[in-house]
């Protein structure tokens, strides 16, 4: 353990300055410089940055629970509403020793290519993000890595939401009633393929330069819901909003579907929005007034939260908390030294429900680590509060094809404060229909993912019978 | 066993050992999903739900077209025989008849002169002769309570082996009849009229004992569809049955299944592939819901290529498969329960037939453009009267019958004992109880099934020659003449069926469509909203004839319709208010496939007999002008095509648990339909839907058989249906 130098009050007058001067990332040493120099991230914060219990003044160490009966002290490094969730829900967090190793902070080619590409990305004037040299769309990696603007953060996650060029997630989704009960199960295959913003390979699929990704969602459980499916492909310029098509089942064919409709719920039950994923579901340039409003240390949930081995289908069963004990799942938390508050406004929508988003994202790699809602009286409304990691548990790794360990979103509490209602969503190996998770194209060949789950056709398909 | 037995049965009893073995798979616990499992080295997936629907009448009609409907149940009519020597221009006297039948040789005079037999049940105030009486039907009307009930069992079990898979939905519905039913029985009548004899015959089961429900039948072949077996309470249906086939931005299905089309909903504008299923609760489900259960399957190939992420080509070719319609004297049935409907889709090799079609798709940003060609043949079909095939005798039990059968025998060279039984069966009619029985039900009943009554029966006099000749029946030109010749003969019959069959016919539809989503002020009205406009043309579509002629009436069709949808925020804590907008227009044809020119019926009844103008239907204007011609004073018709509207929008509420909505259907002809609903969804595994459905076929002014919704206006009812999903 180094010396620690400096107090408590020197780190929070260094992140506001920084948030004053929009400055980047780093205490003792720019973030990503030390990252991208040592493959680690310590040597760029003081000992109370990476340090539960230097934060909690010795009240929660590495391998504690959180819950109602200490959470006080760890109050300051969690978002308000799961503040809320420990303090009066009956949540808790365990806690593990900080992740040092910045290749469990990413995807390996996400990684590799954020490294190569350090430095090469703009703001055009239409506020899109170019390769600076080219202006041509971006060429993957965080463009930003070193976050200084809100909209630098924002593009991180928007760009590339899975950090994979392709991502297919078997979702299932235990939706909750306000009384606790569980109440709705949803299994959901969710599509996204970059065509634009990649890490290998082409750098543009199929000369879709104008694109920047595709996306689709289809329900496969349960009858009602079955064959239900959107389809939105995504434009690169993020000032247009993306098409939507969907397949009712009721219908029997794919219909069209109003680009703004991103704010209602798609299936009963359900408190997910598609303005939800990623804390970045919309066009970033439809959403104005984005700045960075703070930064500081936070509880996040990263690696040691995949379930690899002690679930056949990846599931996270650990449920507790709430009027039922099903409520929360249990998450392994760490601290991360520096996070980027972000708040942005919907000014594209002036209908939305939501007044204000703010996320959290994590310096060392850009990726959200909090979400919340606020209603448009600016009242709470909702979290998003996702984790993320290499999907290693125990001995058992899930490995890419360069034999790393694949990295993704694990688990998502999807949690509606003033409805009471909870998503439970889980990342899964596969779900009804034998749909199984996957990062990259087997045999490479993307474009078999699109014609068999991005196009019209592909849903229709899909779709209920 | 026929192979295609053995072939049900055997995907029957593969399907139910997926659903056993899967039904084990969901039973984990509530916070279970639906684990995927392998069998026959795939990946199988299951679905199901069992649901319970119920329909409530609020008024407690039964359907006009029913027997315990009828609007003459109960009502003492007039009748006199009207006289053949003048063209049916007057009634006959017994001394003019008696001359008649002298001149033939036959001493009838006796007879008709003499007492009449009888009276026969419903009959009273004969005149000498008994060619004049008062007829009161003696079906007992039905208060019904319940207009609908049924249990259903739906699942989709599925297989998937990567680029091939297995997809299927097996549906299990069963109606246990009675249960608030008010149910009329052609058993209950086989002391009347010697019975009914059509129920006795070929693909006679909806005319023979209760009503079937659920079965269908047609001549020539109990179980005319593949993937279907059904019978009076219950119907086994394979949906969905194929296999699918992905490679590349090719997708290709075969198999049982059903082909959608169009951005309109309910309004079938380039929807052309499929009939409808209308047996079960015929289009009055939840608006919201389009066609989901009535949409047909057919066994067929489908190709669908991808051709770019814009460009969508889909082609299919589909064995036929009619619309199939209510049964006789189920609740929604449409057609009169005195009409045998003889669906020549067996002996007439239409089963045989395929229908074909192309679509071209392709999304342009904003824009939208799709066209299409079908050549197929019209599942609604066209229907005509045909020969009744029934031999059997005028009953001896009145005078005018017992004197015709005499007639036959003597002059006409029927077998002794058979009377005109061999005469009536190369006409479209048969004697047998609780069947027509005075000219004001057939004027009714013609404006009510959008029909001329006067061609109708010129039709039958002039298409079923020698026979009708011979039985001295004659093409009338005013409404007097029919009046009176039809009473003649519905004295003679003591009760007329008459058989009508459908047949199907080809048509080439093309159609073009294209959309428009608007770009307005953010949030305004006027942002995001989805406008689509689809048009057919039909060179030479066959209609029924207004007059039920042999040759199918055949015209070119246009449609014309319109589509605005609109997603709104009203609300912050409310999602978005799904409203739509729809418009249609036809050229030639009803919304149900009539065509116009048969709209707009009057009725007609002798005042000089009555003593009054015999009103059977509110709101159907009666002449009583006796020398009333077709065209404008029976039939007027519609001109400058129908015009429909749809209205209708949804609100959910949060988190979508419960849906409000509202949907209205205008005919603007002069009907209505509403229908507020609910839908709630306490648990993912339960639905509940409540709705209520009005209807109104005549709400400004003039004539309900100027609306399609005449047929079902008696249908006010409210809708429960209970919902379980594993």
């Amino acid at each position: 353990m180094r010396i620690r130098k400096y107090d408590f009050d020197y780190s929070r007058r260094q992140f506001a300055e920084k948030v004053a001067l929009g400055l980047g990332a780093g205490i003792l040493a720019p973030t990503w410089q030390t990252i991208a120099a040592t493959g680690e991230v310590a040597k760029a914060y003081p000992d109370e940055l990476t340090s539960i219990e230097l934060q909690t003044k010795g009240k929660i160490k590495p391998g504690d629970l959180i819950d109602a009966k200490n959470v006080e002290h760890a109050k300051h490094l969690m978002d308000p509403i799961m503040y809320k969730q420990v303090s009066e829900m009956g949540r808790r967090l365990r806690v593990r020793a900080p992740n040092k190793d910045i290749t469990q902070f990413f995807p390996h080619a996400y990684l590799e290519a954020t490294l190569k590409n350090n430095g090469k990305a703009s703001f055009d004037e239409t506020g899109n993000v170019v390769e600076t040299a080219t202006k041509g769309p971006w060429i993957g990696g965080n463009p930003f890595p070193d976050i200084k603007t809100g909209q630098e953060g924002i593009a991180n996650l928007t760009l590339s939401w899975g950090r994979h060029d392709m991502s297919q997630y078997a979702v299932r989704s235990y939706s909750l009633n306000p009384d606790g009960s569980p109440a709705y199960t949803y299994d959901l295959y969710w599509t996204e393929l970059n065509t634009t913003a990649r890490t290998e390979g082409d750098p543009v699929f199929q000369g879709k330069k104008d694109m920047l990704r595709y996306q689709s969602v289809f329900f496969t459980a349960p009858q009602e819901q079955a064959g239900a499916s959107f389809l939105v492909p995504w434009y690169y310029d993020q000032r247009k909003f993306p098409d939507i098509y969907g397949y009712l089942p009721q219908f029997r064919r794919v219909r069209q579907f109003p680009a703004n409709q991103r704010f209602e719920p798609i299936v009963p039950g359900l408190s997910f929005f598609l303005s939800d994923a990623w804390g970045a579901g919309d066009p970033m340039l439809t959403w104005g007034n984005t700045k960075i409003v703070g930064r500081g240390p936070l509880l996040v949930a990263g690696a040691g939260n995949f379930k690899g081995k002690s679930n056949a289908n990846w599931e996270n069963h650990s449920w507790h908390g709430g009027p039922k004990g099903k409520t929360f799942m249990e998450y392994t938390v760490e601290l991360a030294p520096e996070c980027v508050a972000i708040e942005s406004e919907p000014t594209g929508y002036p209908r939305a429900p939501v007044g204000k988003k703010k996320v959290w994202v994590d310096a060392r790699n850009g990726m959200l680590v909090a979400y919340i809602t606020f209603d448009r009286r600016g009242q709470l409304w909702k979290q998003v509060d996702a984790a993320f990691g290499p999907q290693i548990e125990g001995d058992f790794i899930n490995k890419d094809r360069h034999g790393k360990p694949h990295w993704s979103w694990t688990n998502v509490h999807f949690h509606d404060i003033q409805s009471g209602r909870m998503d439970l969503f889980n990342h899964c190996k596969q779900i009804a229909g034998g749909y199984a998770s996957q990062y990259e194209a087997p045999n490479g060949d993307e474009k078999a993912i699109v014609d068999k789950f991005c196009t019209q056709a592909a849903i229709a398909r899909l779709g209920a019978v | 066993m026929s192979l295609q037995r053995k072939r049900w049965i055997g995907a029957v009893a593969v399907l139910a050992a997926s659903t056993a073995t899967s039904t084990a798979v969901h039973a984990q616990g509530e916070m279970a999903g639906a684990v995927d499992r392998k069998l026959f080295g795939g990946d199988f997936s299951f679905n199901g739900q069992i649901r319970v629907e119920t329909a409530f009448s609020t008024t407690g009609r039964a359907s006009p077209a029913n027997q315990r409907g009828l609007l003459t149940n109960g009502l003492a009519l007039k009748r006199s025989a009207g006289n053949p020597v003048d063209g049916y221009n007057s009634t006959i006297l017994p001394q003019a008849v008696t001359s008649i039948f002298d001149q033939t040789g036959l001493n009838l005079g006796a007879v008709l002169g003499g007492t009449p037999l009888g009276p026969t049940d419903g009959v009273s105030n004969q005149s000498l002769g008994g060619l004049s009486d008062t007829f009161t039907r003696y079906v007992p009307d039905a208060e019904q309570i319940v207009n609908y009930h049924l249990f259903r069992f739906e699942a989709t079990p599925s297989i998937n082996w990567g680029a091939w898979s297995l997809q299927t939905r097996i549906r299990a519905t069963y109606d246990p009849g009675s249960l608030g039913y008010e149910e009329f029985n052609f058993n209950d009548y086989n002391d009347i009229n010697r019975g009914f004899e059509t129920g006795s015959r070929d693909a006679g089961r909806q005319y023979n004992g209760k009503p079937d429900y659920l079965g269908y039948e047609v001549d020539g072949k109990k179980d005319p569809l593949l993937f279907e077996r059904s019978g009076k309470h219950y119907q086994v249906d394979l949906p969905a049955f194929f296999v699918e086939w992905t490679g590349g931005d090719m997708t290709v299905r075969v198999g049982n299944q059903s082909v959608a089309w169009g951005q309109l909903l309910f309004f079938r504008i380039m929807d052309q592939a499929n009939g409808l299923d209308l047996r079960r609760h015929l289009f009055i489900d939840r608006a919201i819901e389009e066609f989901a259960d009535e949409r047909m399957s057919a066994p067929g190939i489908r190709f669908t290529w991808q051709a770019t992420d814009q460009i969508l080509v889909d082609a299919f070719a589909q064995q036929f498969i009619p619309t199939i319609v209510p049964n006789s004297n189920t609740t929604y049935n449409i057609v009169d329960s005195r009409f045998i409907l003889h669906d020549n889709y067996f002996d007439g090799d239409y089963n045989k037939k395929f229908n074909f079609g192309v679509r071209l798709k392709a999304e342009f940003g904003n824009f939208n453009l799709q066209a299409m060609a079908t050549s197929k043949l019209n599942q609604l079909g066209a229907i005509r009267w045909t020969k009744s095939n029934i031999n059997k005798k005028l009953p001896d039990t009145n005078t005018l019958g017992l004197a015709f059968n005499q007639y036959c025998e003597g002059v006409l060279g029927s077998a002794a004992g058979q009377g005109c039984g061999p005469q009536l069966a190369n006409t479209p009619f048969e004697s047998g109880p609780a069947g027509l029985f005075t000219a004001e039900e057939w004027f009714d009943r013609a404006g009510y099934t959008k029909l001329d009554p006067l061609l109708g029966l010129a039709n039958i006099v002039n298409e079923f020659q020698p026979t009708t000749g011979q039985l001295l029946t004659a093409a009338p030109t005013t409404a007097q003449q029919a009046y009176n010749e039809l009473n003649a003969f519905f004295i003679a019959l003591e009760g007329a069926h008459g058989h009508v069959e459908r047949n199907y016919y080809r048509e080439e539809v093309y159609g073009i469509g294209g959309g428009y989503v608007t770009e307005g002020e953010p949030g305004s009205l006027l942002d995001q909203l989805i406008i689509n406009v689809e048009a057919t043309y039909t060179p030479e579509r066959a209609f029924t004839d207004i007059g039920l002629a042999q040759a199918p009436d055949r015209r070119e069709e246009y449609q014309v319709g319109l589509v605005m949808e609109k997603y709104q925020r009203f609300s912050q804590s409310m999602p978005a208010t799904y409203m739509v907008f729809q418009y249609l227009w036809q050229k030639e044809s009803s919304l149900e496939g009539l065509l116009l020119d048969g709209y707009g019926s009057k009725a007609y009844s002798d005042v000089a007999l009555q003593g009054r103008a015999v009103q059977l239907t509110n709101n159907v204007p009666v002449s009583s002008n006796p020398f009333a011609r077709t065209g404008k004073e029976f039939t007027p018709g519609i001109s400058e095509g129908a015009n429909y509207v749809v209205l209708a929008a949804l609100q959910p509420s949060n988190a979508y648990i419960f849906e409000y909505s509202f949907a209205m259907l205008i005919d603007v002809q002069g009907g209505v339909l509403v229908q507020p609903a609910v839908q709630w969804k306490p648990r993912g595994n339960m639905t509940v839907n409540l709705f209520y459905n009005f209807i109104d076929a005549e709400v400004w002014g003039g004539n309900a058989n100027n609306s399609f919704l005449s047929f079902i206006d008696y249908a006010d009812e409210v809708c429960l249906r209970l919902g379980y999903q594993f």
